[in-house]
């Protein structure tokens, strides 16, 4: 559900939050905002997620208050440096 | 009056026992400013590994409050917590009704 990559016909990604009639996404919601970011703690770029414009700026604005708080990393684990 | 959101950091050199009573002293800094915290609805997230250290700190206790408060007084109440030794960080955000119950489901999912 991650990722879906254009195959064949091509496939139409969908915004998660539009799906789910999500008015507003919560700061705290870590876990569900922990998906939004990749191996090096960057935020998942909307070509990549399929978030709609909205919903990708909701979501910016919450995962950068929910690493204010140390709940997200700001720097990912990236082994072999 | 407006409502708002207050995530609470403290350091966990407090430890468990005192942990009740420090949260109590640092809502006083709110109370005295003429807020009105809405108990009902606080957030207690115990005892968290932080992402990244904070103050040379790894965990911190995570409390969330509500409460409603005129806007002229939210400088001056974060100005405080600045200066209390106690609060490894915190962050005041208004509060935001649409934020919470749509989310629920689509966590539930996972």
């Amino acid at each position: 559900m991650r990722m879906r990559y254009m195959s064949g016909e091509g496939r139409k990604k969908v915004c998660h939050f539009c799906v789910n009639d999500i008015k507003s996404i919560d700061y705290k919601d870590f876990r569900m905002l922990a998906r939004y970011l990749t191996e090096r703690a960057k935020i998942v770029p909307r070509r990549t997620s399929g978030t709609c414009s909205k919903h990708q700026r909701q979501l910016s604005g919450a995962i950068k208050k929910a690493r204010y708080l140390a709940v997200l990393p700001y720097i990912g684990e990236y082994e072999g440096n | 009056m407006k409502k708002y959101e207050i995530v609470l950091l403290l350091d966990p050199t407090i430890g468990d026992s005192d942990i009740e009573a420090a949260f109590e002293s640092v809502l006083e800094i709110l109370r005295g400013q003429g807020t009105e915290i809405i108990q009902s609805e606080t957030l207690d997230w115990g005892k968290r590994k932080l992402a990244y250290p904070v103050k040379k700190k790894e965990t911190a206790y995570y409390r969330i409050f509500r409460f409603n408060a005129k806007t002229q007084v939210i400088g001056e109440i974060e100005r405080r917590l600045r200066i209390d030794e106690r609060v490894l960080r915190s962050m005041i955000v208004l509060y935001d009704p649409d934020a919470e119950k749509p989310i629920k489901p689509a966590e539930a999912k996972e």
